[in-house]
């Protein structure tokens, strides 16, 4: 690398970092406004717009109103109701796997590692088909059952596998790891053979393992969107340790990081918004994996800019994805994670070729 | 140390104990969870006073409910498995049954959507949450709750007398067979076996909560796996000949065609030729919709099982 003064380099590289992420975020500005004018119903952009603009407080009363009569109401029902709220979950959840792949990698420094390698889908799988199994039906604050068990389940059973795996203050990771595996296989067993039993519920416990976002309503975003919102700032505010992670524990140890609070810290964290990602989506493979990579290449191993930018890009490409999911099979929708990894792997085995390296450290 | 031990011993055993009630309650002991029958308006509409100008059935069997009692016109969307009548053909498509496309049916804006709990349930939730309302909810198992349904449908729609009398023809027919066979005892009843489905895994059949299952008692037949609790199980060479059925019957449909069951495989099975169905040549098909549909057509099921169980009573 060319020598330059720190000074110099470290303005450059700001300013690359701040065109990066005004360029994501004008993407995902973009993606939303495309994916909302999208749909079984045609609906004008100009009108899908000027409805969403119309229910915005203090700026709604600037925009005249388009049409009236029962056509409008049901775009607006339509726009508001089935068709933004799960636009926006898309978007969160995108974000939260994305970002949660990035840390988990870091951590176990794995590049096969994903958000789900600790055990949270398993676990996630087990509640969720266990509400379904018993044909429990509730909601609480908006959010029912199957999300309340998925999200407990989840964390269970990373709190177990942490637990495991630790050996007196320390954590080695590669033990979080295959405890994790473990893990997963013990509780899918055990689904498989509640999915044995079902029955007609079969199906409900298939459509959720599949990730879908048809059902995605505000109510039950109103505490998974905060956590995750929440969870995704503080690992922006982490990104610096993590890089010192990259150097190996002993050099971060050396360098004055408290490693075991990091670790802690982080894997708390990415297991919160991983388990708040799948109570909204169900299990939705593959971004978690390769967005962190796909950024990775694109933007360098530095978490101060990749956690940003995985977590724009994770959400540009799962709204993408779900848009795709509910129009070209029309009016059959597609489990969106067919789609994740039917248009997302081609595009990463096209950028691993162009780049011909994996850059996981340093 | 010790502490984390028991500690970690603790949360494991939780979760065996939490998970071991979960597999002992979903095992269909009795038949739960409940999957009802669903009506809903639009609005927060409960009377029945109430003559809907459109129809969404996101249910197979609703919609044939439907077109038995005259509404045909008035549907105008359905699931992708709702085939029957030939009618449905040309209706707007809502998808799936498993997977119905909410922005389609808020499209049509219907009056009135008919559609079940279980798989369905969540998304009655978020009907419910775009401003339809659940008018009636039937949680009747069985044969019994069909005709119950077919009555609501009517109350519902306006067509109460039309419904009153398709489910008074529905009982009659029914009464024809259950009169000659419900005092059979179990010697008088012949094992029956039905397969619908088979693959590397094994034969598809029905268990005990399946509405099969009551519909072969009815016809006066004995279930082979009706001690099954499982609603679908699958089953083996060995258990079918342990069971060795007087009777067999496939269904006729898509689920049969995608595998290649006909007649002549069931013949054609290494050592099924011992079995008394085969060796008697009792095998028969019978239509898959109205046999698993919970719709008007059952009693046909019923007639058609009926004759071929027992030829010496009907005919």
């Amino acid at each position: 690398m060319k020598q330059k003064s720190g000074e110099k380099d470290y303005f450059e590289r700001f300013t690359r970092w701040k065109m990066i992420i005004i360029f994501l975020v004008l993407a995902l500005m973009l993606t939303i406004t495309f994916a909302v004018t999208i749909g079984p119903k045609p609906i004008p952009p100009l009108d899908a717009w000027r409805i969403i603009v119309k229910n915005i407080p203090f700026i709604g009363n600037l925009v005249g109103d388009g049409s009236s009569g029962v056509e409008y109401s049901i775009n607006q029902l339509i726009i508001l109701q089935i068709r933004l709220p799960r636009i926006i979950a898309a978007t969160i959840v995108g974000a939260a796997l994305a970002v949660a792949g990035v840390v988990l990698q870091g951590l176990l420094r794995n590049p096969m590692a994903d958000p789900y390698v600790i055990g949270i889908s398993a676990g996630a799988a087990l509640g969720a088909s266990i509400v379904i199994g018993l044909g429990i039906g509730f909601s609480f604050l908006g959010i029912d059952a199957i999300q309340l068990m998925a999200f407990i389940g989840g964390l269970i059973t990373v709190f177990v596998v942490y637990n495991i795996a630790r050996t007196g203050p320390r954590v080695p990771m590669l033990t979080v790891l295959l405890a994790g595996i473990a893990i997963t296989s013990f509780l899918s067993a055990i689904i498989s053979f509640i999915m044995i039993t079902l029955g007609e519920s079969l199906h409900a416990l298939l459509f959720w393992l599949f990730g879908s976002f048809t059902l995605s309503s505000w109510d039950n975003m109103t505490v998974t969107m905060p956590v995750i919102i929440i969870g995704l700032i503080v690992i922006i505010i982490f990104a610096r340790q993590l890089n010192i992670m990259l150097l190996g524990e002993d050099q971060a140890q050396q360098l004055g990081v408290d490693i075991e609070k990091l670790k802690k810290i982080m894997l708390i964290v990415a297991s919160l918004i991983t388990a708040a990602a799948v109570s909204i989506s169900g299990i939705i493979g593959f971004i978690g994996l390769i967005i962190p990579h796909i950024a990775r290449i694109l933007v360098g191993p530095d978490h101060r800019i990749l956690v940003p930018s995985s977590a724009l890009a994770g959400a540009i490409i799962l709204v993408l994805c779900d848009t795709a999911a509910r129009t070209i099979m029309e009016p059959v929708e597609l489990p969106v994670g067919v789609l994740t990894a039917f248009f997302g792997v081609p595009f990463f085995l096209y950028l691993l070729r162009k780049k011909k390296s994996l850059v996981i450290s340093g | 140390m010790k502490q984390k031990i028991v500690a970690i011993a603790v949360i494991l055993i939780i979760i065996a104990g939490i998970t071991g009630v979960a597999i002992w309650q979903s095992l269909p002991h009795e038949p739960s969870p409940p999957i009802p029958f669903v009506i809903l308006l639009r609005g927060n509409v409960t009377t029945t006073d109430y003559s809907p100008e459109k129809i969404v059935s996101i249910s197979p069997g609703a919609t044939e409910i439907l077109f038995a009692l005259g509404l045909g016109e008035k549907v105008v969307g359905v699931d992708t498995y709702s085939d029957y009548p030939e009618e449905t053909e040309n209706i707007t498509k809502v998808g799936s049954f498993s997977n119905p496309n909410i922005e389609k049916i808020a499209e049509l804006n219907p009056d009135l959507i008919l559609a079940t709990g279980g798989v369905q349930r969540s998304f009655v939730d978020k009907l419910e949450e775009l401003g339809w309302g659940v008018a009636a909810r039937n949680y009747e198992e069985g044969v019994s709750s069909i005709l119950s349904n077919i009555i609501l449908v009517g109350n519902f729609t306006g067509q109460e007398e039309v419904a009153e009398t398709l489910v008074n023809d529905m009982n009659k027919r029914i009464k024809e067979i259950t009169d000659k066979t419900q005092n059979l005892t179990i010697e008088e009843r012949p094992r029956v076996y039905i397969e619908y489905y088979f693959s590397a895994k094994g034969y598809r059949s029905f268990g005990s909560t399946s509405l099969v299952n009551e519909l072969i008692y009815m016809a006066g037949g004995n279930n082979v796996f009706a001690d099954s609790p499982i609603q679908h199980p699958t089953t083996s060479d060995e258990q079918v000949m342990k069971a060795d059925p007087e009777v067999i019957f496939i269904s006729k449909g898509a689920m049969a065609e995608s595998c290649g069951l006909t007649p002549d495989l069931i013949r054609g099975r290494e050592g099924w030729d011992g079995i008394s169905a085969v060796k008697n040549n009792k095998i028969f098909e019978i239509e898959e919709s109205s046999l698993t549909r919970p719709g008007p057509r059952i009693v046909d099921a019923l007639e058609t099982l009926a004759e071929y169980i027992h030829p010496e009573l009907f005919s």
